[in-house]
């Protein structure tokens, strides 16, 4: 069952379908790979990061709800998830449902039905797992190679099911898609044209609040560290849990879909993980609207240089809240760059260099995702 | 009786002319209070900005160039009424500047022009003289009369087989090169083109960025209708005019001039995928037929018959490469759709969406105007 979540009510609510394909029984490493030198796609392997992305993805959406954050209340989760070896995932709701393509059929149906229930509600759907682009992006499920003469039969088309889910009522549909959208050669030299999960309206336009978002781009790869949450997954989770809300109306911290697509290239260089180009997102949607909204300021990295570098094994710092002056951080003499968390908010630098008879005061405003804040005793 | 209190009001200046990178650049300049609310966004192509605000407090400066780059500053606005706020390049976030520059790369690019001629295929030509630009060495300026149709330009690393090939936009336009050494795998020049109309180009890259806010704070639906109304004078800057609109829907700011964009320049293939998708929203019933101002223009076409998405898709396709890279995202949606309609039983349209994802498949991420790696347009038609 892959329905984990159930507070269904009547009025609108959010509802998230995720799907995560870690493990692959019939593929390089599987356990049930009958692989031999003319059996195609053994290529692709086992992801241990998957089940780690889609469950810290699951807690995410669960945390946002714990605080209330969600402006269409979270209604429905449905969960599939497996990871390398077959041993089922555990997550913070209960045992995950095995990705095969039967279930996730299923499961799609059941989330769409019910996503289908108020124009007004939210509809996500998250994959993370192998994805193969010829034309078309196509996912693949857990069963991917059961049938080695029809690769066809364990994916699915997912362009064409988002596609056919544009005539679904639920008026906000943000698609988020963690996966590989190059060819491999064995797809390259045969027939490979899974099924859509839904069929499409031919004249329907996509929605005017449909959101998608892919980790990569067309022909490149979706990066991550075994067994770690991957790059995208990542930035995705820190996009929605703050760190790219902005208090423009001043009524609270929104995150805006726009901001979602805007900001998220910048998110994944952030933490070094990666260097410019390796990896870029890709997003396709006609307008933005606010789904989350935090009530407290959200968390943002400050990093304090200063100018001139050599200085800074010689500078003690300390950071105080403009509001109330009390003091926040403070550092001894280091030759790194200082590097800490704060709210977003309006902070006070103090910086003193005894040896070299140099202080310094400099005010600043932390603001999402990051402020780098260069001290000059020039 | 009423009681009548003085509100104290204060100037904030913002000068970025200390910023080279920035001059006479599109700069978006914001003004939040303490809490960041947003009070004012402002995209101008000057290097200041004024504010007038009329209470004491603190308040935060931003400000954001076309290549993403940021700047902020607080200012406390208590007893001095005018306040002037300098910014310089190190007040910049540098760290999303793409590529270095080149150095010994440079000598070793040969450049070659095409242009698109009458039976729609790329031959040489001599029609553009490039010059230095003054202030950076790895830039080139170029004119293009915007009568002499469609050019491109090829670009190669001597020695070796790495090609760029660049649609290149009517008007004045600049060309920077710039080494992106961060990717090793794939050594490629990061091109930036951008042409003479600066606002028009900004709001390309806003869109292909996905900053919607931004692209509707910078342009309005009117003044993207008078980048249409003038396809006349610049039929490029009128595309992105329409994309604009189609991306947002604003149907009818596109009147009836859609399908004027895509019969008076056959050449440009963005008139005729625009046109397709106006088409399909009018066969859709999305679009009011009072909307049409003239719908002679259509009955004398393909308007009753409800075969004008194809119609339109199947001739842009015909025209050869989109001057943006919006338009062969587009094109190939477009004829993707047909093709799942007629479950692959319609061989022209089969045919054109597999030349159209020869494009797509070449296309370099990111770039406004339309941009491919490893193709050679004397080879394809």
């Amino acid at each position: 069952m892959a329905l984990l979540l159930n507070n269904s009510l009547t009025g609108p609510q959010t509802h998230v379908l995720i799907i995560g394909v870690g493990g692959y029984p019939y593929l390089e490493g599987g356990t049930l790979q009958q692989a031999d030198m003319e059996t195609p796609f053994q290529s692709l392997g086992q992801l241990t990061s998957v089940p780690v992305s889609a469950t810290a993805f699951l807690d995410a959406i669960l945390a946002i709800e714990a605080e209330g954050a969600w402006l269409s209340p979270l209604g429905t989760i449905n969960v599939l998830i497996n990871q390398p070896g077959g041993d089922p995932v555990n997550t913070s709701l209960g045992f995950a449902e095995s990705p095969t393509l039967r279930n996730i059929e299923n499961a799609y149906l059941d989330w769409r039905n019910r996503c289908d229930e108020n124009p007004n509600n939210v509809a996500i759907f998250y994959f993370c797992g192998h994805g193969i682009q010829k034309g078309d992006h196509h996912l693949l499920a857990e069963d991917f190679m059961e049938r080695i003469r029809n690769p066809a039969a364990g994916a699915f088309n997912f362009s064409g099911t988002r596609r056919g889910f544009m005539n679904c009522r639920a008026e906000k549909k943000l698609f988020f898609i963690d996966a590989c959208r190059d060819i491999p050669y064995d797809a390259q030299i045969r027939d490979f044209t899974p099924l859509a999960l839904d069929s499409q309206n031919f004249m329907d336009i996509p929605s005017h609040y449909s959101f998608l978002q892919q980790s990569t781009l067309p022909s490149a790869g979706a990066f991550s560290r075994p067994g770690k949450v991957s790059i995208y997954t990542k930035a995705l989770i820190q996009a929605l849990r703050g760190q790219v809300a902005q208090n423009d109306a001043g009524d609270g911290w929104m995150i805006n879909t726009a901001k979602i697509a805007e900001k998220m290239n910048t998110l994944m260089l952030m933490h070094g993980e990666m260097d410019s180009g390796e990896q870029a997102c890709t997003h396709d949607f006609s307008s933005d609207w606010d789904i989350i909204r935090y009530e407290l300021p959200p968390d943002v990295d400050i990093n304090v240089i200063s100018v001139p570098s050599e200085l800074q094994q010689h500078i003690r710092y300390a950071c105080y809240s403009s509001g109330n002056d009390s003091m926040m951080e403070s550092r001894e003499p280091a030759p790194s760059n200082w590097e800490f968390t704060l709210k977003a908010g309006h902070y006070r630098i103090l910086a003193i260099s005894e040896t070299h008879m140099l202080d310094k005061t400099q005010h600043f405003a932390a603001t999402p995702p990051k402020t780098v804040q260069k001290i000059r005793f020039q | 009786m009423t009681m009548q209190q003085e509100i104290q009001e204060f100037s904030v200046t913002a000068d970025v002319s200390s910023v080279p990178f920035l001059t006479s650049k599109w700069v978006k300049y914001e003004i939040c209070d303490s809490n960041f609310k947003l009070l004012e966004s402002r995209w101008k192509e000057t290097s200041t900005c004024n504010f007038v605000i009329n209470q004491a407090g603190i308040y935060l400066i931003r400000i954001t160039g076309p290549d993403e780059e940021l700047a902020q500053r607080l200012v406390e606005l208590r007893d001095v009424e005018e306040v002037v706020i300098d910014f310089n390049a190190e007040d910049f976030d540098k760290e999303k500047s793409v590529g270095q520059d080149i150095h010994d790369q440079w000598p070793i690019i040969a450049l070659t022009i095409f242009r698109r001629n009458s039976n729609e295929q790329w031959v040489r030509s001599n029609d553009i003289e490039f010059s230095q630009s003054y202030d950076d060495p790895y830039s080139k300026n170029g004119y293009l009369d915007r009568q002499s149709g469609i050019h491109s330009l090829l670009i190669e690393r001597e020695g070796t087989h790495y090609k760029q090939f660049v649609i290149l936009p009517p008007g004045r336009f600049e060309i920077k090169f710039k080494s992106d050494i961060n990717i090793v795998s794939k050594p490629q020049f990061v091109l930036k083109i951008n042409s003479s109309n600066s606002k028009a180009n900004l709001l390309g890259k806003l869109l292909l960025n996905g900053d919607i806010i931004g692209a509707k704070n910078l342009m309005n639906f009117r003044d993207a209708e008078q980048l249409m109304r003038e396809k006349g004078a610049d039929y490029a800057s009128a595309a992105i005019g329409g994309y604009y609109l189609l991306r947002f829907r604003k149907f009818e700011f596109l009147h009836n001039w859609t399908i004027n964009l895509a019969n008076w320049f056959p050449e440009m293939a963005d008139g005729a995928i625009i046109h397709a998708w106006f088409m399909l929203n009018l066969e859709n019933g999305r679009i009011s037929e009072a909307t049409l101002a003239d719908r002679n223009n259509y009955e004398n076409h393909e308007y009753l018959s409800g075969q004008g998405f194809r119609y339109w898709l199947l001739k842009a396709a015909k025209r050869g490469i989109p001057v943006y890279s919006e338009g062969i995202r587009l094109l190939y949606e477009g004829l993707t759709q047909l093709m799942y309609h007629e479950k692959g039983k319609d061989p022209p349209v089969a045919i054109a969406r597999k030349k159209v994802k020869g494009y797509l498949d070449r296309l370099i991420p990111g770039q406004v105007f339309t941009m491919l790696v490893d193709f050679s347009p004397e080879t394809i038609r």
